[in-house]
């Protein structure tokens, strides 16, 4: 499995985007954190948990039995690294628009508005 | 090269980040503040740990009073592991949190061989309530200011205290 490095298209989408950076600033975060933080439903949690974990970017860990069962995610190196390097490349391609972008988009956007 | 998103897209995704983080910082300030109850019980035990000198205990009983001590405090720091919700990544720590950390065993340890010291040369009664009364006071009115001294730069260093700029101000910079 290679090193993904720059614009991931599997972190790109917002939810995913999102998970992935809220479990970045921390070691571990228990699921209903996750969910909460987000404002997602457990369903929709679970999906994106799963589809990041397939691609080795997280790991889920059960842990306890019957009510006081927990679930922890917790970022991989290979998220950690896959995040660093998509947030690179966003920051590139802002930094890449340079004055082109600066003084075209206020333009439209005035257009835009009258 | 073909980016699959423009700037402005980009500069979106990028302060989308920060919300999240935004409410795991929320989260560590919020139990460096307000884990009260925690804070007594860990006064108590030391109290109580410290007081007990005042029994002239054999050597035995007083191994056997610092091991229930010890596992006292080893239980709730688990109590506390299992409680928290997140826990933050080593690499947002800064030196305040370990600073923290030596300055409550100063405080803590200077204040009981400092009560001692006293309560020996002003040859006051029941010197170990005094010693155990003084250290836990010291204790409590350290522990509050000094969390909020760690945590309070963790936010701003790891999410800088700019405002939100547009995409257009950021690449002006």
């Amino acid at each position: 499995m290679s090193t993904p490095s720059g614009f991931d298209e599997l972190i790109h989408p917002s939810t995913r985007l999102s998970v992935v950076a809220l479990l970045a600033a921390t070691e571990w975060a228990d699921f209903p954190f996750i969910r909460d933080s987000l404002s997602l439903s457990d369903s929709a949690l679970s999906k994106q948990l799963h589809t990041l974990e397939e691609a080795g970017y997280l790991e889920i860990r059960k842990e306890g039995g019957g009510r006081k069962r927990r679930t922890k995610v917790r970022l991989t190196a290979r998220g950690r690294t896959a995040f660093d390097g998509h947030v690179a490349a966003l920051r590139a391609i802002v930094e890449g628009a340079g004055p082109a972008a600066a003084l075209a988009t206020p333009q439209q956007h005035a257009e835009a508005g009258r | 090269m073909t980016t699959p998103v423009d700037a402005e897209q980009a500069w979106q995704d990028l302060q989308r980040i920060r919300v999240p983080q935004e409410r795991v910082y929320d989260e560590v300030e919020r139990r460096a503040e307000g884990d009260q109850r925690t804070t007594y019980v860990t006064a108590a035990m030391m109290w109580l740990f410290l007081a007990s000198y005042e029994l002239k205990l054999p050597t035995w009983g007083s191994l056997l009073i610092l091991a229930g001590y010890i596992g006292g405090l080893s239980s709730l720091i688990v109590l506390c592991s299992r409680r928290s919700r997140v826990r933050l990544h080593r690499s947002r720590y800064t030196w305040r949190t370990f600073a923290t950390f030596f300055a409550g065993a100063v405080v803590g340890g200077g204040m009981i061989v400092l009560t001692d010291l006293l309560t020996e040369w002003l040859a006051l009664p029941y010197g170990n309530l005094i010693q155990a009364t003084v250290s836990v006071a010291a204790f409590l009115l350290f522990v509050g200011p000094a969390n909020r001294w760690a945590v309070s730069p963790l936010r701003s260093r790891a999410l800088g205290e700019h405002p939100q700029r547009t995409v257009h101000e950021e690449v002006r910079r």
